[in-house]
């Protein structure tokens, strides 16, 4: 699973989701991108989920960009564990993300074969997504 | 490009973020006619019928506005954050015989030699071509048959064949493409983690470049501060 290879801080805080993607939110390696539509954590999990899904789908055809990192370290407490005590423990990492970010792109395969593979990546992702097109010009 | 297209617009009175957000609500787009010489002109133009003309590709346009109707190049559109609705459209007076410089898409057709017997992928670099030509001979798209490319040669500008009064500007030994062997992921063995992975935390090197035996002295503020504190709470 993706995860930073190197973090100044372990644990991170919270921070804000508003607005919508002002960056990464245009398809610009491939032909054809599956958006996000609503804001969120994308963690690790997903992240993979997804690639494993698309791998499955594509076989050895065309190309796949994954163009979200996760770069933010979530944490939470064990089970049955009082509250106080601190901040819990690192327990993923998530990528924060916006609507209108890119999440994957996809590249050297035809419109009807691509909206299959991205059908099958939407399944694992915990937020609404759409399948947009590069727009040339 | 035979297919005339033409559009009508009408003149934007009141500008601003607010104006135009309210605007947009009542299905008009804001667009902008830039002309030599002149200055700018602030138009409306309708979001629908702005849409059905980029659906066909529309450059070219013949946009009648309240000042005359001008051959016009939709030169920038720009789209909301899900990429659904034209926001802004920028117009560019032109003249017909006045040289145009824009972007096109560039298509590769067909299955490489490369891909279908030796087992690569085609890989395409440069997905949009600058492209300098006349109003008219303006292309929907640069069409590349690339069934004859093999396995790790490349396909450059040099090797385009673009339409008659069509000038690439790009350099001649650019790689457009190219079929590379496919990389396959490799499955590493499971390996049981003695516990959870976690990433190196960056750690500041402290008293590196302080000499050995030198003491740190507190500061002279701090130091007067703390015997009032004291005092203080003694009373």
């Amino acid at each position: 699973m993706m995860m930073p290879k190197r973090v100044k801080f372990r644990k991170s805080q919270r921070g804000t989701m508003k607005g919508p993607a002002t960056r990464g939110n245009r398809v610009s390696f491939g032909d054809f991108g599956l958006m996000s539509m609503e804001q969120g954590w994308l963690s690790a999990k997903e992240i993979e989920a997804g690639r494993v899904a698309a791998a499955h789908a594509m076989g050895t055809e065309g190309r796949l960009y994954i163009r979200v990192f996760p770069h933010k370290s979530v944490s939470g407490k064990p089970a049955e564990v009082r509250m106080g005590q601190g901040k819990g423990e690192p327990e993923y990492y998530a990528a924060v993300v916006h609507p209108g970010t890119v999440l994957y792109e996809v590249a050297g395969v035809s419109e009807e074969f691509a909206r299959k593979v991205f059908n099958n990546m939407a399944h694992k992702m915990s937020l609404r997504c759409k399948m947009v097109v590069r727009r040339h010009a | 490009m035979a297919e005339q297209f033409s559009i009508q617009a009408e003149k934007r009175e009141a500008l601003g973020t607010r104006v135009s957000r309210r605007y947009r609500k009542a299905g008009k787009v804001p667009a902008v006619l830039a002309q030599k010489g002149a200055e700018p002109l602030h138009l409306l133009i309708d979001a629908k019928e702005f849409a059905r003309l980029v659906k066909k590709h529309a450059r070219i346009v013949t946009l009648a506005h309240p000042a005359g109707s001008d051959k016009v190049f939709i030169k920038e559109v720009q789209y909301d954050h899900l990429d659904e609705h034209a926001i802004h459209v920028d117009f560019t007076k032109i003249a017909m015989d006045e040289l145009l410089t824009l972007d096109v898409p560039l298509l590769l057709k067909g299955k490489p030699v490369g891909v279908v017997e030796e087992g690569g992928v085609l890989d395409q670099y440069i997905k949009v071509l600058k492209i300098q030509c006349l109003p008219d001979a303006i292309p929907d798209h640069i069409e590349q048959d690339v069934t004859g490319l093999k396995k790790d040669v490349k396909f450059c500008i040099k090797d385009l064949r673009l339409p008659a009064g069509v000038k690439a500007l790009h350099d001649a030994e650019l790689v457009l493409a190219i079929v590379q062997e496919h990389k396959l992921e490799e499955v590493a063995p499971a390996v049981v983690a003695p516990g959870p992975l976690e990433p190196e935390v960056i750690k500041k090197e402290k008293d590196e470049e302080a000499p050995e035996g030198a003491e740190k002295k507190p500061e002279a503020g701090k130091k007067e501060a703390a015997p009032e504190k004291k005092e203080k709470e003694k009373k």
